[in-house]
């Protein structure tokens, strides 16, 4: 499928860009770290009370160190007119979202995978005992986040405090699928399986993903050429 | 509504029961309640319409010098 | 002619207002909640006015991406501002009531919630256009933000709604608690005083947004001169 190839051409060329300076994700890594540990002195790690709020913790974590992956991953194309190129290339905006939110999924779930077990330490907790639905949700939440977010870094690429309006715009949006994330994180963090209680918050995780993609795949082409 | 105003007070000449003196504060926190809110409501209205009002100053008098400059480098052209 | 209209609908809206005012003094208590329950009259309609808002953001949004005529981004940003004012009326109006009836200045109620971020959300849109200043990206990139804005509000409600379920508010009260019949009508004749408000709100800001954007023109002309 000439649409699918023409994606993970671009979604190769960004990961292999950023494999070779290791910028972006060495910064957002170590961003995730030294906030985990200044959240570690906020609520103190071996009450059992902090436990419940892991969730939380953990999608602030994450939020914050994912929003630098996202600001790179347009403003990469600033220098050297490469922006210019990419518009220019004959393959429809969606191709351009679909392979940098894909890029920007694989490293978010990098900096995700490197957070998790610095969390279990500082904070004693054996996260892995709901594993694989704890992957989902972590897939599904970090794939919300990147889409919104990979469309807000083209619409915020030229624009002058862009450090500031990425986030400013992007977390509004963010808030139900956090407060969906959270609430499973924490719960499958501390062990406990998704019930059929919290099976409404994996179906909310669906819905936005599935809503927010389908815009994101009809308007970055106008976002870009906006 | 008057009459919930002055119930309370009769009550009060009746016999200075702690449960009537709570019963007074309370409907009294609640009228008041009512009367800020009213007044938030309305003020924030006002302060929004004001805004608009200013607004609409400010972009008239730039109209005005736009348009004397337009005519002024007219003239002189 | 349009001047002629605003004044008449202002007006009406500010008879109307004067009657309800008179109405709701006269009216018969709320049983559990008292006097404060005629809040209502102010924070219902302005959060149903400020949501309908919102539905014509998203349209002229639309429209503007459509048909690029910057009328219909005049209109979107007139609608979201003046709706931004209301939400603020309905969200003080309800930190009012929860004070009065819950002791505390905010309960995290669902609604009220939801409310809060909607007007987060929309405050970003006003944002976001000032940090713009080409006007034909200013209005693409905006008319963009409001449709994933719109989005986003009934999935923001029900998540909140859901979420407030599993915590439990502090005293159970039900909002609207038991509505008196007799109050319906009023409160419809003040919704629809509000609504006019509204409407002459937005058609003011409207005139303004069209009128900012000759006086760039004729800056762009004077300078070119």
């Amino acid at each position: 499928m000439r649409f699918l190839r023409q994606v993970m051409v671009i979604t190769a060329k960004d990961l292999r860009a950023e494999m070779r300076t290791k910028e972006a994700i060495n910064a957002s890594i170590a961003f995730a770290i030294v906030i985990l540990l200044i959240l570690s002195f906020a609520f103190d790690p071996t009450e059992d009370t902090t436990r419940e709020i892991s969730g939380g913790l953990l999608w602030i974590v994450f939020t914050f160190a994912g929003t630098l992956v996202l600001n790179r991953s347009f403003a990469r194309e600033l220098p050297n007119d490469c922006l210019d190129g990419l518009l220019a290339a004959p393959v429809p905006g969606s191709v351009l979202f679909l392979g940098k939110a894909l890029s920007n999924f694989v490293l978010i779930l990098a900096i995700e995978a490197v957070a998790l077990p610095v969390f279990g330490i500082f904070y004693n907790v054996r996260w892995t005992r709901q594993f694989w639905p704890l992957l989902l949700v972590q897939a599904l939440g970090t794939w919300g986040f990147t889409a919104v977010g990979t469309v807000f870094s083209a619409l915020t690429v030229n624009i002058r405090l862009r450090e500031v309006m990425l986030p400013l715009l992007v977390y509004p949006l963010m808030i139900p699928m956090l407060l969906g994330a959270m609430l499973l994180t924490a719960q499958l963090v501390m062990g406990q399986p998704i019930t059929g209680d919290s099976v409404v918050w994996l179906r909310l995780l669906f819905g936005f993903d599935i809503i927010f993609t389908a815009l994101a795949l009809v308007l970055m082409e106008t976002v870009l050429r906006g | 509504m008057t009459i919930h105003f002055l119930m309370p007070l009769a009550m009060l000449l009746q016999s200075p029961d702690d449960a009537i003196r709570d019963e007074i504060g309370r409907l009294q926190r609640n009228f008041q309640g009512l009367i800020w809110g009213f007044v938030a409501a309305w003020v924030i209205l006002m302060a929004y319409t004001l805004m608009i009002v200013l607004r609409e100053r400010k972009i008239r008098r730039e109209m005005e010098r736009l348009k004397n400059m337009v005519e002024d480098t007219g003239k002189k052209s | 002619m349009r001047q002629k209209v605003m004044i008449g609908m202002l007006a009406l809206a500010a008879i109307l207002l004067a009657r309800n005012l008179y109405v709701i003094s006269i009216l018969p208590d709320e049983v559990n909640q008292g006097q404060i329950f005629r809040i209502i009259f102010f924070h219902v309609p302005a959060a149903i006015a400020a949501m309908t808002g919102s539905a014509v953001a998203l349209v002229a949004s639309v429209l503007f991406l459509v048909k690029k005529d910057f009328i219909y981004d005049s209109l979107a940003v007139a609608v979201t501002e003046v709706g931004l004012a209301f939400l603020a009326v309905n969200l003080v109006t309800g930190s009012i009531w929860a004070r009065v009836i819950w002791g505390v200045w905010w309960a995290w109620d669902p609604r009220l919630t939801s409310a809060l971020v909607c007007w987060v959300l929309y405050a970003g849109y006003l944002i976001l256009r000032q940090a713009l200043e080409e006007p034909t990206q200013r209005a693409t990139f905006a008319a963009v933000y409001s449709i994933f804005a719109f989005a986003d509000v009934p999935i923001v409600y029900f998540s909140i709604r859901w979420w407030r379920t599993i915590h439990p508010q502090p005293v159970f009260f039900s909002k609207t608690g038991s509505f008196p019949a007799d109050w319906s009508a009023a409160l419809r004749l003040n919704l629809l005083a509000i609504f006019l408000f509204y409407a002459v709100l937005t058609m003011i800001r409207l005139r303004q947004e069209q009128a900012q954007r000759e006086i760039d023109y004729l800056r762009r002309t004077v300078h070119a001169m």
